[in-house]
């Protein structure tokens, strides 16, 4: 199931937060060999990491994270606008447009591809739907070459904005328009009953418990 | 604490009631960040009785709208928190008293220094008819929440404001453009970028200008000197 959880609410998700932040370690490091620190416990945190990022997480069945990625307005410090001006040829600040830092799928999924690829669409599914909500125009990411293919493959693919290096290294900064059409093409690509749900609002301490109210906690 | 109003905020706030046809419309600054950080300020299209009456039971630190509002940055539809809990409800009927609306949206803004404001409008309809009007606003609601924000700050000179970061060489073309009459179809052509990256461009030249459309932004832009026609 999708989730949405505020930095800050992470605490009350122990062992989803530490199996993504493990899980991000065993990408961005082992897998990318991106400079990224990783403290003892073999978690990878950086300075955007902060209480209010907001993360968009794929739990799977038995707890443990699946896949994730962590959004910030570029009204706020971010990636982009941090490192990465010069792709763009300025800063890109609007409350209109979210930035998209960290897309992990878990090395530890058993499956192979076609688990891998759910996810990712899973994931990408609830990034539109949640932007259709908030009323954002685009998502921009900053990512290595080899994620065009799999952003192709959800169904929704970026433009590429710029690009920095070559080959595998090579750094791409992608925009995401955000419409009901965008969300219809992912839903067209997805793997056979790859269902979300309607999906939950980022609410403070939603992960302590499940609502109290007269509403039903929906999640596929 | 007393809230200080602003009766330039409180016209501007009725306009956008007026404009969406909304029953209430509010600002609220519960932090203006810096040196005075702990002030209050904002306005408010629903009656006073009601905020003196939120202010003496002291509701906000109970309002599910408060305590969401201070997770991050995500919009919230009131319908979606929880508001269960004897004082919550309370809440809720007496706000129904005063005719706040079965449902609202709120907006919530994060600075630095701990400057935290919500933007929030509410309006008494059926479930259908808020969620088309949802569909149709939360964009254009985001967009008024941060030009609110931005006023506020200005009218208390709370914050020594921070410039805006300058605008890029393809946000001063696109505007260049678009000064000169030129359609959306016709710049994107020029600067041989999509449409839709255009907007991104022009959205964010528009909010680091101030302006609330990208006309706005274009005239804000010719106006400072930063386009030149």
């Amino acid at each position: 199931m999708i989730r949405f959880i505020y930095g800050r609410d992470l605490v009350s998700a122990p062992l989803l937060s530490d199996t993504m932040f493990r899980d991000r370690a065993g990408q961005f490091r082992s897998r990318l060999d991106w400079a990224v620190s990783v403290d003892s416990a073999g978690r990878e945190r950086d300075q955007y990491d902060g209480d209010r990022a907001l993360y968009c997480i794929y739990e799977l069945p038995d707890g443990t994270h699946g896949g994730s990625g962590r959004l910030m307005p570029t009204t706020e410090p971010t990636m982009l606008n941090d490192h990465f001006s010069h792709l763009a040829g300025g800063e890109i600040v609007s409350p209109l447009v979210w930035e998209s830092t960290r897309f992990c799928v878990s090395p530890r999924l058993t499956g192979g591809a076609a688990a891998a690829s759910r996810i990712s669409t899973a994931l990408m599914l609830a990034g539109c739907e949640v932007a259709l909500r908030f009323g954002l125009s685009h998502f921009a990411a900053v990512f290595d070459a080899p994620m065009r293919r799999i952003y192709r493959a959800t169904g929704w693919p970026p433009e590429i904005l710029a690009e920095q290096g070559k080959g595998r290294r090579k750094l791409c900064l992608g925009l995401w328009e955000v419409s009901p059409a965008a969300r219809q093409a992912i839903l067209d690509k997805a793997p056979k009953g790859l269902a979300l749900g309607p999906i939950p609002s980022p609410l403070p301490g939603a992960g302590v418990a499940p609502m109290a109210t007269g509403r039903p906690a929906q999640a596929a | 604490m007393a809230m200080t109003s602003q009766p330039d905020l409180a016209a501007l706030l009725r306009a956008v009631r007026r404009a969406y046809d909304l029953d209430n419309c509010i600002y609220y600054a519960l932090n203006l960040g810096g040196p005075r950080g702990g002030d209050e300020f904002g306005a408010m299209t629903y009656p006073e009785a009601w905020h003196q009456r939120y202010e003496e039971v002291r509701y906000r630190d109970l309002d599910p709208v408060v305590t969401a509002s201070l997770g991050g940055f995500a919009p919230i539809d009131w319908k979606d928190l929880d508001w269960s809990g004897r004082p919550v409800r309370r809440l809720l009927s007496e706000a129904h008293e005063f005719r706040v609306g079965n449902h609202g949206y709120t907006v919530p803004i994060h600075g630095p220094n701990g400057q935290f404001a919500m933007f929030s409008v509410s309006k008494q309809c059926a479930e259908r008819r808020w969620t088309l009007l949802l569909a149709e606003a939360a964009q254009e609601w985001l967009i008024i929440a941060h030009h609110v924000h931005r006023q506020a700050l200005e009218m208390t000179g709370a914050v020594e404001r921070q410039p805006p970061p300058p605008l890029s060489p393809r946000e001063r073309d696109a505007l260049a453009l678009m000064a000169a009459g030129r359609s959306r179809a016709q710049v994107a052509h020029r600067l041989k970028i999509s449409e839709s990256t255009l907007r991104v461009y022009l959205d964010s030249a528009r909010h680091k200008l101030g302006g609330l459309n990208a006309v706005h932004a274009v005239a804000l832009a010719v106006k400072s000197g930063a386009v030149k026609i």
